[in-house]
């Protein structure tokens, strides 16, 4: 083998092991800077939800001097929507398990996916709701190791709580929409698998309360 | 749905997000932190009407503001105090109102301005403007895809009109049905400027328009039943009604016919496939893989050499 060639072999070796190096700091601080939203989000949203629930009170105490133009949902159901520098939370969602807390938008876009889980799916809560994140450590990594038992606590702008348990997990391809959106089960979370073809699945039902 | 600007003022409008296509009142640009009204408001000036503007980050931004008032059914009549910061809105009569900012664009991005709406019920409110920093690439593009809000698919109405204005001046209309997965883009827009959506929809239904990321949008429709929140002074639920007495003289880049002529891909490959939720960890076995191969392989080349 040629000197030259010996030379831009290893070169090129290094280069590669390099660039394996930067990617992987480039996720490691990508993950980071997530935790780091979504803690900012979390705090800035307990802020906004103590706002949203004194005008709530100032609503129902009294009626004739309302000071505040809060609209109240005339549906339980509605989903309801704080804006928290520009992203639209509807709650958080906490899967104590695996020690994960994430604000939830009420859409997704690429933007929104750092820091945040996203509704993917469901208008209602009466709909089946499909959250999905992103499957590094601070978001959904840690559904792939959700099992029996383990319990996902969603907690609207009003501070009503739902808790769900586990009730299975999935791989579903990613053009299978249909089947994500199309279930029974009211609460369905999901992230990708490692080589981003598929999605891993958690399928929820409510808890009975004791 | 309720939404909370700043935890303080809640509102309830179907063009929250864009700026609104009706009656937009342009009242002057800011020269240095006051704002220098245009002929047609001198009066609101004459009546005590400051409005100044304070501590932004950007000061390339600070001198080039222009300020508008949007009416929503109602006279613009506020007064306005300031402070660090914030601007105190006083208005003088109960009703409907809101405020637009200016888009500018610097460098690489445009900084828009969220077009703020409260009702006033004899409450001073206060709020601050705080600008969202975009890319021109996004400020020159609106994307838009519908949501119903609990209709079937068996309600739905075959197909709805989306109207693209720039302050009461009509540029584009577009038809959203089933073929185009209710959702369109309109592109090569000017970046700096203010643009407003409308939807026409048959009897019994609703909007409202709700920001979702840079350049896009979502359309939620509803149905108008005794319940919902909001009827509530809305004033586009009825139809297509559009006013067209805007006194704002900015301009549209390009034919009104080059906007929007094709459907956004990125949308429909939203509606086919399950979003992306991966971090970018494949290749890093690959590359090292590789990278140790071509190592060893040169360090084997020169150990047969020594041989």
């Amino acid at each position: 083998m040629k000197k030259t060639n010996k030379k831009i072999l290893r070169i090129s070796g290094l280069l590669l092991l390099f660039l394996a190096l930067l990617l992987v700091v480039h996720n490691i601080i990508q993950d980071k800077n997530a935790e780091k939203t979504s803690k900012q989000v979390l705090a800035k949203f307990e802020e906004s939800k103590e706002q949203l629930q004194i005008a709530t009170r100032t609503k129902s105490e009294n009626t004739n001097t309302i000071t505040n133009t809060l609209i109240l949902p005339d549906e339980e159901e509605e989903i309801l929507i704080v804006d928290v520098d520009g992203a639209p939370i509807v709650g958080v969602l906490e899967i104590p398990n695996i020690d994960l807390k994430l604000p939830v938008t009420v859409d997704w876009h690429e933007d929104l996916m750092w820091g945040y889980a996203n509704l993917y799916h469901g208008e209602n809560y009466s709909d089946s709701l499909v959250i999905m994140a992103h499957g590094n450590k601070s978001h959904f990594a840690g559904l792939n190791y959700l099992v029996e038992g383990d319990q996902v606590i969603f907690t609207d702008v009003l501070d009503r709580q739902k808790v769900y348990d586990f009730a299975g997990k999935e791989i579903i391809h990613e053009n299978n929409v249909e089947e994500m959106i199309e279930t029974n089960y009211p609460l369905t979370l999901f992230t990708c698998t490692l080589d981003g073809r598929s999605r891993v699945t958690v399928r929820l039902t409510e808890a009975e309360l004791n | 749905m309720p939404v909370i600007v700043n935890g303080q003022v809640v509102v309830e409008l179907p063009d929250s997000n864009l700026n609104p296509v009706g009656n937009v009142y342009y009242l002057g640009s800011f020269s240095g932190n006051n704002l220098v009204f245009s002929e047609d408001f001198k009066e609101l000036e004459n009546r005590g009407l400051k409005i100044t503007q304070s501590n932004y980050t950007d000061k390339n931004i600070q001198q080039s503001l222009e300020f508008f008032v949007a009416e929503k059914g109602m006279k613009p009549l506020v007064s306005l105090k300031t402070e660090a910061n914030q601007l105190n809105f006083e208005p003088t009569e109960p009703g409907l109102y809101g405020i637009i900012y200016d888009k500018k664009k610097i460098g690489n991005n445009v900084y828009q301005f969220r077009s703020s709406f409260f009702n006033f019920n004899n409450q001073n409110l206060s709020f601050e403007i705080k600008p969202d920093k975009i890319s021109v690439e996004a400020a020159e593009q609106i994307l838009v895809r519908v949501r119903w809000l609990n209709i079937p698919a068996k309600d739905r109405p075959e197909y709805i009109s989306l109207s693209l204005f720039s302050l009461g001046e009509l540029l584009r209309t577009q038809t959203l049905d089933q073929n185009n997965l209710w959702s369109f883009a309109f592109t090569n827009l000017n970046p700096e400027q203010l643009y407003g959506l409308m939807l026409e929809l048959p009897a019994g239904f609703a909007y409202r328009i709700r920001s979702v990321g840079a350049g896009q949008y979502v359309l939620e429709i509803y149905r108008t039943t005794a319940s919902d929140p909001s009827k509530l002074e809305d004033p586009k639920s009825t139809g297509s009604q559009v006013k067209t007495d805007s006194i704002y003289t900015g301009k549209i880049r390009g034919d009104a016919d080059d906007l929007g002529q094709k459907p956004d891909d990125e949308l429909k490959a939203r509606e086919e496939k399950l979003p992306y939720t991966g971090q970018l960890w494949w290749p890093v076995p690959l590359l090292i893989f590789a990278g140790l191969i071509l190592f060893l392989l040169s360090i084997l080349g020169e150990e047969n050499e020594e041989n």
